[in-house]
């Protein structure tokens, strides 16, 4: 079951540019447009493949590729007054700008060694520190197991596959109806839970009960216990007598 | 006071203090000349070699810290390590930050060619680089620095231990 996709992770455009150009193992000042352009739009299309999203800058640099491809093709301008910036090697900026990148790439490969080494050594003050960084994230799940997800995946299920009646009258079903209804459920129960006042009902109906539990909240009337995420919603009457109104 | 003296108080005072303290401090607090607390750390820090304590600089100041190959026993404490490892999206913005620095959000994404928002808030977070103001002109935007912390964190004693090597190929 399920598939591995292998795949270089570039930090951008240039990333992926650098390692072509090692690949190839070319001179950084004399790049084969033409090769390197080609291999760029392959990893792209291999993206593409793998419904990967492309960003806008992996984009802007195909483009400048073939731009600086193009305009190497076209014959030298002879006319003598061209101004000297037209008769320079297209391809200069995008190799300063890899150039300073590279630079870069390595100084942080130098700041990931210095890290490693002064890790290494402990201060006093540090286990507070590392405390306070714990509880960044917690288990949505919480201690949910597969075997739990499972059996409410066969449940979900079962109640898909239930005969629905061909027919159905439905009339427009008003909150304060509703509100009595629930009202009248809960009478002599101490508590009940929010699936328990939805037994067989339409999409709709769940919608104007699950408004009439919040209005009967608002009106202090009942209160809503939820244990974990995404568990039993137990709904508790707050007063023993319940006026039931007709 | 001796010279003994003074060496038994600034190694007090380096290991009381919650920060790296610089020789100028210590200096100033002892009335004492800098270069000579300097030299009394280094006392300090040789009459420590058979312990599992060392002083290091990071920042310009001095900090008491146990020795590098004690690191795998400590490790065992549970202690977990400072904090996990900078993505390297953060740490190629850390790096142009500590060269470029006052540098604009614009300025670093240029360099690195994709944006780096999200990069920047989480090295703000981790308190590796501050905001230095505003810079003047369109939109004023928002100027960052290195902090105090960074140094801290690469065990680093000023800009000046950054490699330079290439550096002249693009500057």
């Amino acid at each position: 079951m399920g598939y591995v996709i292998e795949l270089d992770v570039y930090q951008g455009p240039f990333d992926l540019l650098l390692d072509l150009i090692a690949q190839n193992e070319v001179d950084l000042w004399d790049i084969p447009i033409a090769t390197i352009t080609e291999q760029y739009l392959e990893y792209l299309y291999s993206l593409q493949e793998q419904d990967l999203a492309i960003t806008g800058e992996f984009l802007l640099m195909a483009a400048t590729l073939i731009r600086i491809k193009s305009r190497l093709l076209l014959p030298q301008d002879p006319l003598p007054e061209e101004s000297e910036e037209d008769q320079e090697d297209p391809r200069t900026e995008l190799v300063e700008q890899l150039i300073r990148y590279k630079f870069f790439k390595e100084v942080a490969q130098f700041l990931d060694n210095r890290y490693a080494e002064a890790s290494k050594h402990f201060t006093r003050g540090q286990a507070l520190e590392s405390l306070d960084l714990t509880p960044l994230y917690t288990n949505p799940f919480g201690d949910v197991t597969l075997e739990a997800l499972g059996e409410l995946y066969c449940q979900l299920l079962a109640e898909l596959e239930k005969e629905q009646p061909l027919h159905r009258i439905t009339g427009k079903i008003s909150l304060p109806e509703r509100l009595a209804l629930v009202r009248l459920q809960l009478v002599g129960q101490p508590r009940a839970t929010f699936s328990d006042l939805l037994r067989d009902n339409s999409a709709a109906e769940i919608v104007v009960t699950f408004l009439a539990v919040l209005e009967l909240v608002r009106l202090g009337e009942i209160m809503l216990v939820q244990t974990e995420s995404f568990g039993q919603i137990d709904v508790q009457p707050l007063q023993l007598e319940v006026e039931v109104r007709p | 006071m001796t010279l003994a003296e003074a060496k038994v108080v600034v190694e007090g005072l380096i290991f009381a203090s919650e920060s790296p303290l610089t020789a100028s401090e210590i200096a100033s607090i002892m009335e004492l000349d800098a270069a000579l607390v300097e030299s009394l750390v280094e006392d300090i820090r040789s009459s420590y070699e058979a312990s599992a304590l060392t002083i290091r600089k990071v920042g310009g100041g001095y900090q008491f810290v146990t020795k590098a190959e004690l690191a795998p026993w400590i490790e065992k404490l549970g202690r977990p390590v400072i904090s996990a490892p900078l993505t390297a999206a953060s740490t190629e913005t850390l790096a142009i930050i500590a060269y470029q620095q006052p540098v604009t959000k614009v300025e670093i994404e240029q360099i690195r060619g994709v944006r780096s928002d999200s990069a920047i808030n989480s090295l703000l977070e981790r308190e590796l680089i501050k905001e230095l103001g505003r810079k003047e002109g369109p939109g004023r935007p928002i100027l960052y620095g290195v902090s105090d912390k960074f140094f801290t964190h690469f065990g680093l004693t000023s800009l000046e231990e950054l490699p330079m090597k290439g550096i002249s190929e693009w500057k």
